[in-house]
C-alpha cells in the first residue's frame, strides 16, 4: 500500500483501499453516479474497485434478478412496463407521483389492445412510477382520456394528460414512437428522466425543436458548439439535472457524447436510450459497443425500451434473438422486474411474466423463429 | 399447588479474539452473526448442558479483541431489531441517510476502527453492521473532490502520467 505523503491521520493500518473487493464494492454501491466518477480518479486501484460496483448509478438502481444477470442475454418484456430504469422519485416529484400512483394502484386496471400493436395491462402490482411514462409514450392523448373516461376513471393521470401543463414526469423514454415534429406539439415540460439521448433527429429537425422548445431550445442549438457541449454534459453530470431533464441530441453528436462520456473506452455506463436508431444493432455496427459491453460483465447496459432498429415492438426482439443475429449479444432489455419474461438467445427459458401465461412466451418465441409475421399480426391473435 | 419458579440465567457463548481474548456474550444478542450462529447450531452447543466455564470458546481468528468488543456492543444495542428479510433489503431503494442514529455516533470512529468492524462484519456475517458501515464510509465519500477524498483516506494518486492522461480525457468534459 502506498500512502500519501502527507498523512493526514495517524497512519491507520486500514486503509480503504485494503480491504478485500467485496467490502469495497459495497461501499461503492452506495455512491451515486458523479462521486463513482469522482472515485475513479482518485487511484487506479479505487478506478478498479468502483468499477465492480457500477450496478447502482446515481440513485437509479438497476433491479434484476441475479439468476439472470449472470446469463442475461435478452430481457423481452412484452408489455408496456419494466423494461426501463427505475428511478429513484425526487424528492421534488415525489409527492405529485405518490398522488398519482396511489390513485392509479387503487383504480386502475385496463387492459387494452391499441391499434394492435400494444397491449397494457396496469394494475396495483405494475403500478410504478415509470407507467406514466410509458402510458403517455405509446398511449395518443385522446385515446387515452377516452380510455379513462370509458371506465369513468377520473384519476389524476387523466387530468394531468388534459392539463398539459401538469405533465412533468414523463420519462426517458417519452418520445419512443413520437414523430420529432410532434413533440413540437407538446408542451414545455420538465423531464423526470434519467439521461435521455436522441440520436435519431436530423439536426435540422433537432433545431426546429431548439427554436420551438424552451427546456430544450439551449441544449440542442447550442450542441453545435463544442463548449457548450462540454458543458451541457458537466451539467448532466455534475447536477441531478440527469434525472429532470431529456435530451434531444442530433445524431453528428453521438458519438462524440459516447467518448465524452467514457463509454466508448471504458464500455460501461448506462444509456436509457429512447429512439430506435440508438438501438444496440445500431450502436455495434457504429462499432461503438463492446459485445461484453451488453453481456456478463455487468459493465453496461442499454436499454432499448423493447424497440430494434426499426423501431418495432418488443416481439419484435425475439426476432432478433432467433434470426440472424442470434448469436450476437442484440442487446439487454434488463428488467426492473424479476418478473418479466426473460429471454435467452437462442430462447432457452423463460423467468415468469406479468399475470402473462407462460405459454404466450413461447408462442411468441415460436411465431418470429418460424415466420416474419409482425408483433400487429401476433397480438391480434392473442 | 405453588412451583418453585426457576430462575434460568440467559445461556452465554464464549468468544475468543484473534489476540487470546474472551468474552462471554448472550447467546440471544450473537444470534445476529451468521458465522457464530452456524457454528453453535453446528457445534450443537445450544444442546449441550455445559456451563459456561466449562464451555468451548468459539475462536474468531479473523477479529482482534477492541472490534470484538465493538461488534458485541452493536449486536447488544441491536439485539431486538426484527430479523432482516435479504430479499425485502435487495429491494430497498439504496439510501445513505438511513443509519439510526445510535449506530452514527457508535461508528464515529478513526477509519481504521471503522475498517476493522467492516471486516468483522463481513467475516462474522452481520449483514446490519456492514451495511451500516459501509453507508457511513460511503457518507465520507459523497460531495468530495478527488483531492478531498484522498486527503481523507489517505490515499496515493497512483496513477501513471499516461493513466492521469486518459482520466483527464475521459474526464474532460467535466473540467474545462
Amino acid at each position: 500500500m502506498i500512502f500519501a505523503d502527507e498523512l493526514q491521520m495517524d497512519s491507520p493500518s486500514l486503509t480503504l483501499e485494503k480491504l478485500p473487493k467485496e467490502n469495497v464494492h459495497k461501499i461503492f454501491s452506495n455512491l451515486g453516479l458523479q462521486d463513482r466518477k469522482t472515485v475513479r480518479k482518485c487511484s487506479q486501484t479505487l478506478k478498479e474497485a468502483v468499477q465492480g460496483s457500477d450496478l447502482y448509478v446515481d440513485g437509479i438502481s438497476l433491479e434484476f434478478d441475479e439468476k439472470c444477470s449472470n446469463d442475461l442475454e435478452l430481457v423481452v418484456c412484452p408489455l408496456s412496463g419494466g423494461k426501463g430504469l427505475r428511478t429513484t422519485v425526487n424528492s421534488n416529484y415525489s409527492e405529485l407521483i405518490k398522488r398519482w400512483l396511489k390513485e392509479l394502484s387503487e383504480r386502475l386496471f385496463f387492459r387494452r389492445l391499441i391499434a394492435g400493436q400494444l397491449m397494457i395491462q396496469c394494475n396495483a402490482e405494475l403500478v410504478q412510477e415509470s407507467i406514466l411514462g410509458h402510458v403517455a409514450a405509446h398511449f395518443d392523448y385522446q385515446e387515452l382520456s377516452l380510455v379513462f373516461n370509458s371506465r369513468n376513471q377520473q384519476s389524476v393521470l387523466h387530468f394531468a394528460l388534459q392539463s398539459k401543463k401538469h405533465i412533468d414526469c414523463f420519462k426517458a423514454d417519452f418520445y419512443v414512437n413520437l414523430d420529432p415534429l410532434e413533440i413540437l406539439a407538446l408542451p414545455q415540460m420538465n423531464f423526470l428522466s434519467v439521461l435521455s439521448m436522441n440520436p435519431g433527429f436530423s439536426d435540422e429537425q433537432a433545431l426546429t425543436i431548439a427554436r420551438k422548445e424552451h427546456t430544450t431550445a439551449q441544449i440542442v442549438a447550442n450542441f453545435s458548439h463544442t463548449t457548450t457541449l462540454r458543458s451541457l454534459i458537466q451539467m448532466v453530470h455534475s447536477s441531478r439535472v440527469a434525472k429532470e431533464m431529456a435530451i434531444i441530441m442530433p445524431t453528428t453528436y453521438f458519438r462524440r457524447f459516447l467518448d465524452s462520456i467514457g463509454l466508448r473506452e471504458e464500455g460501461r455506463g448506462l444509456l436509457d436510450v429512447s429512439y430506435p436508431n440508438s438501438s444496440p444493432v445500431y450502436l455495434l455496427e457504429a462499432g461503438y459497443v463492446r459485445n461484453e459491453y451488453y453481456l456478463r460483465t455487468g459493465a453496461g447496459y442499454l436499454n432499448t425500451h423493447g424497440l430494434d432498429t426499426h423501431g418495432k415492438h418488443a416481439f419484435q426482439m425475439l426476432r432478433i434473438a432467433n434470426g440472424p443475429y442470434r448469436n450476437m449479444p442484440v442487446g439487454c432489455m434488463f428488467s426492473t422486474r424479476p418478473e418479466c419474461t426473460v429471454v435467452n438467445s437462442p430462447i432457452t427459458r423463460t423467468h415468469s411474466s406479468f399475470n402473462y401465461p407462460l405459454s404466450m412466451t413461447s408462442k411468441c418465441a415460436e411465431h418470429f423463429s418460424s415466420s416474419s409475421r409482425d408483433s400487429s399480426t401476433f397480438l391480434g391473435q392473442l | 399447588f405453588l412451583f418453585p419458579i426457576k430462575m434460568t440465567s440467559p445461556r452465554m457463548i464464549k468468544l475468543t479474539s484473534n489476540d487470546d481474548k474472551t468474552f462471554e456474550v448472550e447467546r440471544d444478542v450473537i444470534k445476529q452473526s451468521v458465522t457464530v450462529n452456524t457454528l453453535i447450531t453446528d457445534l450443537n452447543m445450544d444442546d449441550e448442558d455445559v456451563s459456561v466455564e466449562n464451555q468451548m470458546a468459539i475462536p474468531l481468528p479473523n477479529v482482534d479483541a477492541a472490534t470484538l468488543e465493538m461488534v458485541i456492543t452493536w449486536c447488544k444495542q441491536h439485539r431486538e431489531d426484527p430479523p432482516r428479510n435479504e430479499e425485502e433489503e435487495e429491494k430497498k431503494e439504496k439510501r445513505t441517510d438511513d443509519i439510526p442514529e445510535w449506530d452514527k455516533t457508535f461508528l464515529d470512529v478513526e477509519q481504521s476502527v471503522l475498517f476493522a468492524l467492516i471486516l468483522a462484519a463481513n467475516y462474522m456475517d452481520i449483514k446490519g453492521l456492514l451495511d451500516n458501515c459501509c453507508k457511513t464510509v460511503a457518507n465520507m465519500i459523497k460531495g468530495k473532490t478527488p483531492d478531498e477524498i484522498r486527503k481523507h483516506f489517505n490515499i496515493k494518486n497512483d496513477f501513471t502520467p499516461e493513466e492521469e492522461e486518459q482520466i483527464r480525457k475521459e474526464n474532460a468534459w467535466c473540467e474545462d
